[in-house]
């Protein structure tokens, strides 16, 4: 379970989080939707521990990423903004890295690996170098390293950015699994479909504050508009939003 | 469980060594620099040889100095007549100096008259100086013979031409002057570490962060320092094999050479050899910490290469300023890095007697340093800008 | 174990230690070497000096202090055996020659120590020097006034007779293994190459190699040779005149002049106003026959100073001898510098007068240069005391050893037939002479390339003598004013 309450961060003079706070609890999945330069990623990041907020605080199964930053990451899967591979190493060193890092012992390493890239469809190039890989075969690699341990809590940045068709239904089902597996999982986005389709609790953000929260149906209801679309547009004022 | 550190290490090694292209060649480049570095300098030493002992002078118009020819016959000096173009070879640098005897000579010789002889050069070359030097002294030793002569031949003693007896001396020992070619290897020894650790300290901060893969390897449960220190020690590895195979390649080039006057010159064995790397290392765990220093500041792979390419410069101007101000030893040297280094290892070619504290105190500050970089950098992964660039 | 017994042992073992004490540990004598200048040479030496017995029989007496200077190798990794010069004379020290032959060695020197040792009684090891004052008409004469050999003899804490070629070579020996080197290079050149022999016959595992410059063996008979030589080397001179047309056309007929000149001198001594060639001071030089003798002979050493040789002598005929003494000047300002004549008497009164026959004395007076240089010898060698020479000295040296041995084809001291008889005593010997040089090739011409070929590969194979040959003789000094040939346009 991941909780944020009146998160907030100032680099210099931009307030890219102001007042962020919503749960994202087991065995669902959450949506973080909201137009570029809403303060999602920060968000995101400061629950991965690698941005200080400013105010507020963030916790992962309880545990406070202010206080206990090492433990935070140990029960998170985080697939943040970046992305980079070792394009040197194969998928599976790719993914064994961070497997060692985290601790875990070869087998597991293995089994897991076998694992996800079932779900993933990454086995056929797993003992393949990855500077050659697509933006979808890149994208399920650094998945499935985000995963390699297991985590209770699924962070994901974006994930669908750029994936074709095939690749971004495939990362649906994944999802679900690991919902359906117990998980937490949260997500971000700028695309409306993408959350209202795969979300249980969707939170939308804007100018670094939520807007809203609540299931597809409550949000839409509260905006009073016809459409999840519409309202989408009304709580972001994506209208204003310059370029 | 293995050691994190550990992990970060030879991960870093593995990917470094993917590199076949980049690897390969900067192992052929360390192997081949000492041989190669060898052999031109052999080239020049035996250029200068031949050129010292074999003497040789191109005259036109030889018929009319008979005396002048009988002198340089004696003197053990290849007469060869000049080309008839001998003024254009001389332009387009084919030929270095001509001596051109006028018809006159003798008649002007026999009579007391100055004799005058032309030397054709072009002294904007500087490849033919030491064939017009030579020319020149054969004819000063030519008029000096029979000035004398001459002299005697009035009964006046030819010491009264010679207000001024020269004598040489020359306070190098004569080590020291073998050992001044031999400034070039505790270059190489201080620079190759450089090279060789450059790549990855750049690869491994800079680059991560260029290609994405920092942010993601620092939401792993692992403290920056543990992760930095790896980078690190992997960086110091990878400069430590370049500067040893560096320094072997000078060893075994050395060993070709047995017999020569360069290898005698070049009397650089295994026990030197175990000395340098006993300084270069220490040296070695500095400069790497300071190239990922200097990397990590660089938002981009090529921003970081010009930032430590600058450090390269800094680096290899102190040898320099050692060797041309003709810095004497002196224990502050030994607390600056690279400048102790240099000083030290001139020592060691010089064949003096190197104590455990001359190898302590380089050592021990290069040691510092090389922390002291690893805790800063291992701060700066943890700060924001840093990881996140300033985007 | 009865007690004597008990005693006995004790004193075998004793006897058994004391007499593993040396045969463990030699006792090497200390040479201490100390940094030192040597005027002339360009790098800092190392120089020390050893004492040794003055009567090496004996083993008692007085004890001499031997000089020794070193130019070490430029080279860390240097050769272990070094070169070790041979002074000539007998009388040179070899320390003070050290600009003069280190030029020749200036490449050697990469990877060899240069060696030089004062022999006893010359340079600074006990000189035995006879410092007269040394009176201009002195220089010219090559006489040597019994009144001096006796002042001299009084006046030298030394016993004249140790100071013979044998001991100096033991002198050396000591000091080879004094400086820890197990086996050294020769150079010697004129005398230099009798002791270098008498060493090699001494010592014959010590040598690696040995040069001989100007070959003067011990079977030479000093001064006597001289006679013969110079007489060969002053018709040589003549004859390359007259085949000269330049020479021949500006002295005519250069042999009458010569032999009227020492005629003339021969019944009336000039007395010759010259100016002094250093000071320009008008000076009074009685000229005699025997002045004009050495003023002939000494310059035939040096081809560049014979070179004069026609016109002084032909200005002497005309009464003007200032070219004639200011040449001789030159020379005796060169020897007298670094010259112990008492150490040149040792030498040659036991080891060459000696053996000079009435017969061969007699013969003398049908040789041009005749008694002229070799009368002041027998008489001074019957004032100074004899030397020992050991029985076997004038047998002829045999040794495998490297030896590369030069003459010079003009030498009036050390012409080739000498060479050649020690090159035939030496199977790995190789005889290679300048037609046209005096005494001392080493310095001229190629070869000093072919010393450093020869001493570095430690063979004469390969060492090619045809450069040497093609070293022409010095053009003779013209008075001014000749007109070159029409046919100089050679």
């Amino acid at each position: 379970m991941i909780r944020v309450e009146k998160l907030a961060k100032r680099f210099g003079d931009v307030e890219a989080v102001r007042d962020v706070s919503f749960e994202a609890p087991d065995g669902k999945i959450t949506g973080l939707l909201g137009p570029n330069g809403a303060g999602k990623t920060t968000t995101l990041r400061m629950i991965s521990t690698l941005v200080r907020p400013t105010a507020g605080r963030a916790s992962v199964d309880g545990v406070d990423t202010a206080a206990d930053p090492l433990g935070v990451r140990a029960k998170l899967g985080m697939l943040s903004d970046a992305r980079g591979l070792y394009t040197r190493l194969t998928a599976r060193e790719n993914i064994a890295y961070y497997g060692q890092l985290r601790g875990l012992p070869d087998a597991a390493i293995a089994a897991s690996t076998e694992k996800l890239a079932g779900w993933l469809d990454l086995v056929p190039l797993l003992d393949r170098r990855t500077d050659g890989f697509s933006q979808g075969e890149r994208m399920k690699v650094a998945i499935a390293r985000a995963m390699v341990h297991d985590p209770r809590n699924i962070v994901l940045d974006e994930p669908t950015n750029g994936l074709d068709v095939m690749t971004t239904r495939a990362l649906r089902d994944v999802i679900r699994r690991l919902r359906d597996e117990g998980k937490c999982v949260l997500f971000s986005s700028h695309v409306m479909q993408e959350v209202s389709a795969l979300c249980d609790t969707i939170v939308i953000v804007a100018h670094g504050a939520v807007v809203a929260e609540g299931d597809p149906e409550t949000i839409r209801a509260a905006s009073g508009c016809d459409s999840l679309e519409d309202a989408f547009v009304k709580l972001t004022g994506a209208e204003e939003q310059p370029a | 469980m293995r050691s994190r550190t550990v992990i970060v290490l030879l991960k870093e090694l593995r990917d470094a060594l993917r590199d076949r292209r980049t690897a390969l060649m900067v192992l052929f480049a360390s192997i081949l620099t000492g041989p190669l570095t060898l052999v031109l300098m052999g080239q020049y030493l035996s250029g200068l040889e031949e050129k010292a002992s074999t003497l040789k002078v191109r005259i036109v118009g030889q018929e009319f100095a008979p005396p002048l020819v009988n002198f340089l016959q004696r003197a053990d000096v290849d007469i060869e007549k000049a080309p008839a173009d001998y003024e254009a070879r001389i332009k387009d640098g084919t030929l270095d100096a001509v001596i051109v005897v006028r018809p006159d000579f003798h008649e002007r010789f026999l009579a007391g008259d100055a004799a005058a002889v032309e030397l054709v050069y072009d002294d904007s070359r500087t490849e033919s100086q030491g064939a017009i030097r030579q020319a020149e002294r054969l004819l000063r030793a030519f008029n000096r013979e029979t000035g004398t002569l001459r002299l005697i031949a009035r009964g006046v003693s030819p010491n009264l031409i010679e207000a001024v007896k020269v004598e040489h001396s020359n306070t190098a020992t004569p080590r020291q002057k073998g050992a001044v070619l031999l400034v070039l290897i505790p270059l190489f020894a201080i620079l190759s570490p450089i090279l060789g650790g450059m790549t990855l300290a750049i690869d491994t901060t800079a680059g991560e962060r260029e290609r994405g893969s920092l942010e993601p390897l620092l939401a792993n449960p692992v403290p920056a320092r543990e992760i930095v220190l790896g980078k690190w020690l992997a960086a110091w590895t990878s400069a430590s094999l370049v500067a040893t195979l560096t320094l072997a390649g000078f060893v075994v080039a050395a060993s070709f050479f047995a017999g020569k006057k360069l290898a005698s010159l070049m009397q650089f064995g295994w026990p030197e050899f175990g000395l340098f790397i006993a300084f270069v290392l220490p040296l070695a765990a500095a400069t790497a910490g300071i190239l990922m220093l200097i990397a990590t500041y660089g938002r981009t792979y090529r921003e970081a290469q010009t930032y430590t390419s600058y450090f390269v410069s800094l680096v290899s101007f102190v040898p320099m300023v050692a060797i041309f101000t003709g810095l004497k030893d002196a224990f502050w040297q030994s607390v600056i890095p690279v400048l102790g280094q240099q000083m030290v290892l001139t020592r060691v070619l010089r064949g003096e007697s190197i104590t455990f504290l001359d190898w302590l105190m380089p050592a021990a500050v290069a040691l510092l340093i090389a922390f002291t970089c690893v805790a800063v950098v291992s701060r700066l992964m943890g700060e924001e800008r840093i990881v996140f660039g300033r985007s | 174990m009865r007690p004597e017994m008990r005693f006995r042992i004790f004193a075998v073992l004793a006897l058994a230690l004391a007499g593993c004490q040396p045969a463990s540990k030699p006792p090497e004598p200390k040479l201490p070497l100390a940094a030192c200048r040597l005027p002339g040479v360009e790098t800092e030496a190392r120089c020390g000096s050893l004492e040794v017995w003055e009567d090496r029989k004996a083993n008692a007496g007085r004890r001499i202090a031997v000089k020794v200077a070193i130019v070490p190798a430029k080279l860390r990794a240097k050769e272990a055996d070094p070169i070790l010069v041979f002074a000539g004379g007998p009388g040179q020290g070899a320390v003070a020659l050290a600009p003069q032959v280190m030029p020749l060695f200036s490449r050697l020197n990469d990877a060899r120590d240069v060696v030089f040792i004062d022999q006893r009684g010359t340079g600074g090891s006990n000189p035995l020097d006879c410092n007269g004052d040394t009176a201009l008409q002195q220089m010219f004469e090559d006489s040597i006034p019994a009144r001096v050999v006796a002042d001299c003899l009084r006046t030298l804490d030394a016993d004249p007779r140790q100071y013979t070629t044998t001991p100096a070579m033991a002198d050396f020996d000591e000091i080879r293994a004094a400086l820890g080197y197990e086996k050294w290079n020769l150079w010697g050149g004129s005398y230099g190459t009798r002791a270098a022999l008498e060493y090699v016959r001494r010592y014959p595992d010590r040598v690696r190699t040995v040069t001989l410059d100007g070959m003067a063996p011990a079977t030479m008979k000093l001064p006597l040779s001289f006679v013969a030589d110079g007489d060969a080397a002053l018709d040589r001179l003549v004859a390359a005149c007259a085949s000269d047309a330049l020479c021949e056309s500006s002295y005519p007929k250069l042999r009458d002049t010569i032999d009227a000149t020492r005629k003339f001198l021969a019944r009336h001594p000039v007395r010759a106003d010259i100016l002094d060639p250093l000071t320009g001071d008008p000076e009074t030089i009685t000229v005699t026959e025997n002045v004009f003798l050495s003023g002939i002979f000494r310059p035939l050493y040096m081809p560049e100073l014979s070179s004069l040789l026609p016109f002084a002598i032909t200005a002497a005929r005309r009464g003007d001898f200032n070219p004639l003494l200011a040449q001789n000047f030159e020379f005796s300002d060169e020897m007298s510098e670094n010259f112990s004549l008492g150490m040149h008497l040792s030498v040659l009164c036991a080891e060459d007068v000696p053996r000079i026959t009435p017969a061969e004395l007699a013969g003398l007076s049908k040789s041009f240069f005749g008694r002229a240089l070799v009368d002041d010898f027998v008489r001074a060698c019957g004032i100074w005391p004899r030397g020992e020479v050991a029985s076997d000295y004038y047998e002829p040296v045999k040794s495998n050893v490297p030896a590369l041995v030069l003459s010079g084809g003009i030498d009036p001291a050390t012409p080739p037939r000498h060479g050649a008889l020690v090159a035939s005593w030496l199977p790995n010997a190789k005889h290679l002479v300048a037609p046209n040089l005096a005494h001392g090739v080493s310095l001229h011409g190629c070869a000093p390339r072919l010393l450093e070929r020869f001493i570095r590969t430690g063979s004469t194979e390969g060492v090619d003598g045809k450069c040497l040959e093609r070293i022409p003789r010095p053009l003779f000094l013209m008075p001014l004013g000749v007109h070159p040939p029409a046919a100089a346009a050679r």
